[in-house]
């Protein structure tokens, strides 16, 4: 009887780029009816039946798009989530968009200890992430922040070491870099709008149903 | 998100963070505060009232709190979620203030201390702005709140938290917000879920985000770490499923998962309230979480969160604490709410709608006078509510006639002293322009309706039941 109330279909917000064709496919795998973005200029597609309109946004937009309720269930990367650091709720994730963020470097650093360090200069697109783990570990750094080609910092004396996305590695080595540590195991992950999860149970939990992977092995 | 508002329509100046001339935010409001002006201030006088009226009428007493306090008032332990985010300053001997964070800690602190000889049940409303330094959670930014309240002091029944529950939605009623959901958890649900458990801290944090954010991948680690017994696993393993608005069955599945009477308590505790709320005829408004996670120092029972539809941002919230006022004095058991007047405000849905403010029209614009008689003739329609603005500088007629149009006054006067009469420049009813006397002029005016009932102010649908 909760859902009655709401004016407009089920809002779920894809990602563009990396993660678009995953996910896509995904939820296709799942029974759903998702609309082909590639085909359309428009930027809400709903579905033949009305029940449900889909938006693609750059992959960063996805958890705001969620919090504030501009959509009411989201896929994003653990990575993007955590760097927003949204208030959302995330059911569960999806084996999909599996990838890493890392500490990065040049091989040289691979025996330091970094708690020796006075001054460590990191670049990153992660700031949040990296400062919340370099807190955790009890390193001092400098987090600076960079929107992409991370891995000219080192390269330039920008900075010591980076903080990146890593899947198969071969963009460090070609750059002379090497992975120091592990930061965070990253990969798609389902996110609801918390008043959504409530208002729209019954919307919200079929459109779950159809998204939830099936236990691993099955 | 900007955390400077650019009003210089320069834009080579940087919007913030660069160096700049000196005295830069005196144009500025700090980051989460707001300014209502026009409509928007009169909507939420009007909803604070219509909350307040309504919770009156359930025999709550208003009370009037201080707005700061001495910072030894809340513990860190039953604030522990709004300890780092108070607004602290220092008094003349050097001792800590704090503005109030919420005013449920100002009730209990008084019930504790000056009410201690009184035998109860007490029931209080409030209203006023609450400060905290909000850090984002991506939602929104507040740091001003206004909070409408209510305490019940003194009743450890469930009937007691369904009364909370019903007066709160009554609140919402009279706001015309009758769309809510109610949230409904319970304290000692989960509380006994720890006493069964016993995490080591780590993991019981690990547990408390996992039901935060309802992440099976995040209790899926937690059960890994813990190593419950299988007793124990089939209740975790279950715990993010006991939610829903099927509120019967959830409560009848929920028994099956309890590892103590901690823990069937809060079942027995939440089988009365729900009852209770059937015959207030607002269970239908409820979703059930067991999965709720509450800060366990300071909420000891039921605990609640009011949504309205397409707002993300909870419309009210709180919960029984029993333990609270026993820290100021002698204990009692109590329960209560507020509801966040700021997103009421927001939620009604004829101020959704993209119109710019503007200041109420008056009833009557009557040119600069120092006439007694017709300072008091305008005394005397003011007090049968009809509104009229007297010009304070001189004005030709046509300059007159020019400030009634574009404040939206129906009538528009001069006063003439030699003929000690009104002269009428503009109104309504054509046959009325011209010389007027008082008692003529009072009679016009009367005859017309209230500007209140009929010009732009788009809350009136609050006003039903009178004043502010």
């Amino acid at each position: 009887m909760s859902d009655a109330t709401c004016r407009r279909p089920l809002r779920i917000s894809l990602p563009k780029g990396r993660l678009a064709d995953d996910v896509a496919r995904h939820l296709r795998d799942g029974g759903l009816e998702v609309p082909d973005f590639s085909t359309s200029r428009q930027l809400t597609l709903r579905t033949a039946d009305g029940t449900q309109e889909y938006i693609q946004s750059k992959p960063t937009d996805v958890p705001t798009f969620v919090v504030h309720g501009g959509a009411d269930i989201g896929f994003s990367g653990l990575d993007t989530l955590r760097e927003e650091g949204v208030d959302v709720l995330e059911p569960f994730t999806l084996p999909i968009g599996i990838c890493r963020i890392s500490l990065a470097g040049p091989r040289a650093w691979r025996h330091v200890d970094l708690h020796l360090k006075d001054h460590l200069r990191v670049a990153t697109k992660y700031t949040r992430i990296a400062s919340d783990w370099f807190v955790s570990q009890g390193i001092n750094a400098e987090v600076i922040k960079l929107n992409g080609s991370v891995e000219l910092a080192p390269l330039t004396g920008l900075s010591d070491l980076i903080v990146d996305l890593v899947e198969t590695g071969r963009t460090l080595q070609a750059n002379g870099l090497v992975e120091l540590q592990h930061v965070l195991d990253s990969r798609v992950v389902v996110i609801v709008n918390r008043s959504a999860s409530r208002l729209r149970e019954n919307e919200v939990n079929r459109f779950l149903a159809c998204v939830r992977p099936g236990p691993p092995g099955a | 998100m900007s955390r400077t508002r650019l009003m210089n329509t320069d834009n080579t100046l940087p919007a913030g963070g660069g160096r700049r001339p000196e005295a830069t935010n005196r144009r500025h409001l700090p980051l989460g505060v707001r300014e209502y002006l026009w409509q928007d201030a009169r909507l939420r006088q009007q909803l604070e009232a219509a909350v307040n009226r309504a919770f009156r009428t359930w025999g709550y007493n208003t009370v009037i709190l201080p707005m700061f306090e001495f910072g030894d008032m809340l513990t860190t332990r039953t604030h522990a979620a709004a300890h780092d985010r108070l607004y602290r300053f220092l008094d003349m001997e050097g001792r800590t203030l704090i503005l109030r964070p919420d005013m449920t800690a100002a009730v209990a602190r008084l019930v504790g201390t000056r009410l201690a000889g009184m035998e109860g049940p007490f029931r209080f409303c409030y209203a006023g702005s609450v400060f905290r330094h909000e850090e984002t959670s991506g939602l929104e930014y507040q740091q001003e709140f206004r909070q409408a309240g209510i305490e019940l002091v003194g009743s450890a029944d469930a009937m007691a938290d369904a009364e909370i529950l019903a007066c709160m939605a009554a609140g919402l009623n009279a706001c015309n917000l009758s769309d809510f959901r109610i949230v409904v958890g319970h304290a000692d649900y989960y509380g006994g879920l720890l006493d069964a458990l016993d995490p080591q801290p780590s993991d019981a944090r690990q547990l408390r985000w996992a039901m935060h954010r309802k992440s099976e991948h995040a209790l899926a680690r937690f059960v890994e770490s813990c190593r419950p017994s299988p007793g124990q696993r089939a209740t975790l393993e279950n715990l993010l499923t006991l939610q829903g608005a099927d509120v019967s069955g959830l409560l009848e599945r929920a028994a099956g998962f309890c590892l103590n009477r901690r823990m069937e308590s809060a079942l027995l505790n939440l089988r009365k309230l729900t009852a209770q709320l059937d015959a207030y005829g607002i269970l239908e408004r409820v979703t059930l979480d067991l999965a709720e996670y509450r800060n366990l120092e300071y909420y000891t029972g039921m605990t609640f969160e009011f949504l309205l539809p397409d707002s993300a941002a909870v419309a009210g919230s709180g919960g029984r604490y029993d333990g609270l006022i026993g820290k100021f004095g002698r204990s009692r058991p109590a329960v209560g709410g507020i509801l966040h007047l700021d997103r009421l405000v927001r939620a009604v849905p004829s101020n959704q709608a993209p119109q710019a403010l503007s200041p109420k029209s008056p009833l009557c614009l009557v040119g600069q006078t120092k006439s007694g008689v017709a300072l008091a003739s305008m005394g005397r329609l003011r007090q049968q509510g009809r509104d009229i603005v007297v010009h304070t500088d001189p004005l030709s007629e046509s300059g007159l006639l020019a400030l009634g149009r574009s404040l939206g006054a129906r009538v528009v006067a001069a006063w003439c002293d030699p003929t000690q009469s009104f002269h009428v420049l503009a109104c309504p009813l054509p046959e009325c322009v011209g010389p007027m006397d008082v008692a003529q002029f009072e009679q016009l005016l009367e005859s017309l309706q209230r500007t209140e009932l009929s010009g732009p102010d788009q809350s009136t649908a609050i006003m039903a039941g009178g004043d502010v």
